[in-house]
């Protein structure tokens, strides 16, 4: 049989809830899957990166939206958050024919603010200035470093609760995004 | 140009802070100095020569007359549950769970507190004009903890130490929020776009709205506004506020 691995929450007062979740889960993890052989299912695989990696921004494709974020507009640009991922950067010269040119990847990113050539953006932790004279090679000028506290995602967020999961490994990097997978014997679910 | 803002008083309502800078008012420069112009949901504002932001629970200022190198200014402790903040003119906005702080930022240095108009607890973005502060209650998910509230509460500012709960307004689901003229559109998220008139305060009139589709936040810059939600982002022209008109859209996948 396997092992069942809650993911805990960083609340610590619901930790009580947890636990009899946790009783809750148990009984019907034995009432309907003991003795069966997992197969595959799916579910939610955590995307890793390097600290490195994930501090650099760059220009890239069109792409479909994840999450829809916040709006923000400048000269003929609309920005677009994609909440955790970056900013679609679409071309408003003609507003009657707006046209996406592209997606500013910044990872953790939630607001972003302009000022001449200079993007403003909380990349997870730090805030980063970014020069975008020329959007297409966005250039990092300045990086304060530790403003914002990252909730541990140990988890994929915004997905039903008993959700299967790969669990987090945190020595592979940290976790910047979820990807829909196919599982085989996954040994966490959410339980909220 | 900023005492002009201010004489203009009640007739001119300056909905956001990169007015005071001239923004670019055409929407189509090839760069310069402007400052962007955010929703009403945003955590950073940017007010002259500095930028305002909020984290978990504080106020952060930097200087970027440097524009590529912000330089720390200073650092306020607010609340925690901080959500939204908003600049006009020496003053500053923040949006909490428990309600909405006023700052004088004439000095950014030298922040002063001003006043706190505690409500029940639920998000709340603000957005003002010379005498009147609108602040959008929601109950949503990340914020019912005590039952939160769905209603758009106006405050008169005029005295920014005191401000006075003038009117409230039972709404579905408000999120976002912007000003134009003498009307507030409010996005109620699933149940799209409400418009007030708020020249009579005793009674806010619903002039208009959209229906049909997802509204999450909008910037409105002259007579254009720009509305995103899960389902796209929609142009209006809204000169004809009673019956505004699509310009165009982008739907999300």
């Amino acid at each position: 049989m396997c092992l069942i691995v809650i993911p805990l929450q960083n609340q610590k007062h619901i930790k009580a809830l947890v636990m009899k979740n946790f009783l809750l889960y148990s009984f019907l993890f034995l009432l309907f899957f003991s003795g069966s052989k997992n197969s595959n299912v799916m579910g939610y695989k955590p995307v890793y990166m390097s600290q490195e990696d994930a501090a650099k921004v760059v220009f890239e494709g069109p792409r479909d939206m994840k999450t829809q974020g916040k709006i923000y507009i400048k000269n003929q640009y609309v920005f677009i958050g994609d909440i955790g991922l970056g900013v679609h950067v679409i071309d408003n010269t003609n507003p009657e024919n707006p046209q996406k040119i592209g997606f500013l990847k910044i990872y953790g990113n939630h607001d972003i603010a302009i000022k001449g050539q200079s993007l403003y953006a909380d990349n997870l932790e730090d805030l980063v200035t970014i020069d975008i004279s020329n959007m297409e090679n966005p250039v990092e000028t300045n990086r304060v470093k530790g403003l914002y506290t990252i909730e541990v995602k140990n988890y994929p967020p915004n997905v039903p609760y008993n959700t299967y999961f790969e669990c987090v490994d945190p020595s592979k990097g940290i976790v910047v995004d979820w990807v829909e997978a196919e599982l085989s014997n996954p040994e966490c679910y959410t339980t909220y | 140009m900023k005492k002009l803002l201010v004489s203009l008083g009640v007739i001119l309502v300056v909905v956001f802070s990169c007015t005071k800078d001239g923004g670019d008012v055409n929407g189509i420069s090839s760069g310069g100095d402007g400052t962007g112009q955010g929703g009403s949901m945003a955590k950073f504002s940017i007010s002259g020569d500095h930028l305002f932001l909020i984290n978990d629970y504080q106020l952060k200022i930097y200087d970027i007359q440097n524009e590529s190198n912000p330089m720390a200014v200073g650092t306020l402790n607010v609340d925690f549950g901080i959500e939204t903040v908003f600049t006009l003119e020496d003053h500053l906005f923040i949006g909490s769970i428990n309600g909405m702080y006023i700052y004088d930022i004439s000095n950014p240095s030298l922040i002063k507190y001003l006043s706190f108009y505690e409500h029940i607890t639920s998000c709340d973005p603000v957005v003002a004009n010379d005498t009147l502060a609108f602040v959008t209650l929601n109950s949503g998910s990340a914020c019912n903890w005590q039952g939160g509230a769905n209603r758009l509460d106006v405050l008169d500012i005029k005295d920014k130490e005191y401000p006075k709960l003038l009117k409230s307004t039972e709404l579905t689901e408000p999120l976002g929020l912007g000003l134009y003229e003498h009307y507030v559109i409010v996005c109620e998220g699933s149940h799209g776009v409400e418009i007030f008139d708020f020249s009579n305060l005793n009674y806010l009139e619903k002039v208009g709205g959209i229906a049909g589709i997802d509204a999450y936040d909008v910037i409105i810059k002259e007579d254009h506004m720009f509305l995103v939600g899960e389902d796209g982002l929609f142009q209006y022209d809204i000169s004809n506020i009673e019956d505004v008109n699509l310009i165009s859209n982008i739907l999300f996948e």
